[in-house]
């Protein structure tokens, strides 16, 4: 049905995630952004499917074998289909023989890719969201093919809808104090809400943030639960933010519980870029 | 059932009950909460903590409430707890961790495996990665504390202490806990239902074997004709 000329940086099959299957230690998974992937599902809903592509950075070049509709959500980018420059939030329609190139990420890091058509992925425990070693591979390499059925796509009436994307430039994160919070001490309590961190490392699994934050965690605690938008504090120092592909358990202290829109803000957020934190009353 | 509990939130819609240690058996506690479709997706657990996963935002006093009615439900029968006799292998290549933690004295790493192979030891719950049992029962004298800095590659199958802990790992990964042997059998099969050879609760004696027998073990495990002794308890 479509074939990648160019895998891109990181792109990787995602659906709604994988639930269920925590008490096995295995995660959910899914989007990473899950405002863009519910947005890519509204503007051009596919029944039974919910599977998207979501790729960072640098999007994936496709040649279609099949006509189908399109639509991009997520992060600001450069994509165009045969040449023409395109929008995201927009249907497209490409023929087969269509090349369609999502390029470099200008603003945010998370672009979502959703295609008129049933996927024929495997959905080992009930989802086709890749991750090892539920699936074989964690994303897609140049060459790789994707099978399914095309679907007539219904141009939906919303379909120029205006899109708020604010949040691809917000720095704020609610939070609401995590498990061990109160044994922080006041002023390391005052001081996680007050500065700012910046993002060290990101990845499907989590945030690595870092700022001129000082508080003694505790090493080697008994491992408690993790979701996705727990903080965890390590020793030293740093904060990690679970993120979709987390570990089900984790053994840091446990500070902060992003919102979920908290959440979908930082998953746009890449290297460098810095964040706050402001907790609900 | 009317055990005190504390409760923490994670988000809106997931709420942990921590329990006094030993006062609960959550796999009997966790059956009788998935009784609840309705309110719960899932339900899991840690060493002191039940985790409930709601089905839509919930207040804190509705989870009480809640909890408080689950609490005069009687509480589910305990599933069959079986014993597993499981194959571990000492060679060097296996050892090497428990060996730097004993600074090179053999006799130690020996009277530690001895000591090991004496254990049995009890699954508690699934976390880190999928299929990777915590389990307890390690006697203080086998406490090993962890590395200073995780390796970067912890091989399949590698039985491993870290503190009070025991575990197994299902896969490659990095790892912070010793190496003390290894264990050729397959743990974890994302492709079955359930996907794991050992459920909660269940106990395990490991078996030393050599070399010759691992390697043995090792292509019947690829084969999928290798199947560990269990009795139900």
């Amino acid at each position: 049905m479509m074939q990648f000329i160019r895998a891109g940086y990181y792109t990787s099959l995602q659906d709604r995630g994988r639930y269920g299957w925590r008490y096995y230690g295995v995660p959910v998974s899914g989007p990473v952004d899950r405002r863009a992937f519910a947005l890519a599902n509204a503007l051009l809903p596919v029944e039974d499917d919910s599977s998207v592509l979501e790729c960072h950075l640098l999007g994936p070049k496709i040649r279609f074998d099949v006509a189908l509709a399109f639509v991009i959500t997520g992060a600001l980018v450069k994509a165009h289909l045969n040449g023409k420059l395109l929008h995201r939030h927009e249907i497209y329609s490409a023929q087969a023989g269509d090349v369609l190139d999502v390029g470099q990420v200008q603003k945010g890091l998370r672009v979502y890719l959703k295609f008129s058509a049933k996927l024929s992925a495997p959905r080992p425990m009930g989802s086709s969201a890749m991750f090892v070693p539920i699936t074989p591979k964690a994303r897609f390499a140049d060459g790789d093919t994707i099978q399914g059925e095309p679907i007539f796509a219904q141009k939906q009436a919303n379909a120029h809808i205006k899109v708020n994307d604010d949040y691809l430039h917000e720095h704020g994160l609610v939070v609401s104090p995590g498990p061990d919070f109160a044994a922080l001490h006041a002023t390391a309590q005052a001081q996680l809400l007050k500065t700012p961190f910046t993002v060290l490392a990101q990845s499907r699994m989590g945030y690595r943030l870092s700022g001129s934050f000082h508080a003694k965690a505790s090493a080697h605690m008994a491992s408690q639960l993790v979701v996705p938008g727990l903080v965890q504090l390590t020793p030293s120092g740093e904060l990690l933010v679970a993120m979709a592909d987390a570990q089900v358990t984790g053994g840091y202290m446990q500070v902060l519980q992003l919102s979920p829109v908290a959440q979908n803000i930082l998953s746009q957020k890449r290297e460098g870029d810095s964040i706050k934190f402001r907790c609900t009353p | 059932m009317s055990n005190p509990y504390k409760i923490f939130a994670l988000g809106a819609d997931v709420y942990s009950l921590e329990f006094e240690k030993g006062d609960v058996d959550f796999v009997c506690l966790r059956q009788t909460f998935l009784s609840f479709p309705s309110e719960l997706t899932e339900v899991t657990f840690t060493f002191n903590r039940l985790h409930l996963f709601f089905r839509r935002p919930t207040t804190i006093e509705e989870v009480r409430s809640f909890v408080d009615e689950v609490m005069h439900v009687p509480l589910a029968a305990k599933p069959p707890q079986r014993l597993w006799r499981l194959p571990i292998c000492f060679s060097p290549a296996y050892t090497a961790d428990l060996v730097d933690c004993f600074e090179g004295n053999m006799e130690r790493v020996h009277h530690y495996h001895s000591n090991f192979l004496q254990g049995q030891y009890r699954l508690v719950f699934y976390g880190f990665l999928p299929g990777f049992g915590y389990f307890e029962g390690l006697p203080e004298a086998l406490h090993l504390a962890r590395k200073s800095s995780p390796t970067q590659r912890t091989l399949q199958g590698t039985v491993a202490v870290g503190g009070a802990q025991l575990g197994i790992y299902p896969q490659d990964s990095p790892g912070g806990w010793q190496g003390i042997g290894h264990c050729p059998v397959t743990l974890f099969m994302p492709s079955q239902t359930p996907p794991v050879l050992l459920q909660p609760n269940d106990e395990v004696v490991f078996f030393e074997v050599d070399e010759k027998t691992h390697a043995q073990i090792v292509e019947a495990t690829h084969r999928q004709e290798y199947q560990p002794q269990s009795v139900v308890l």
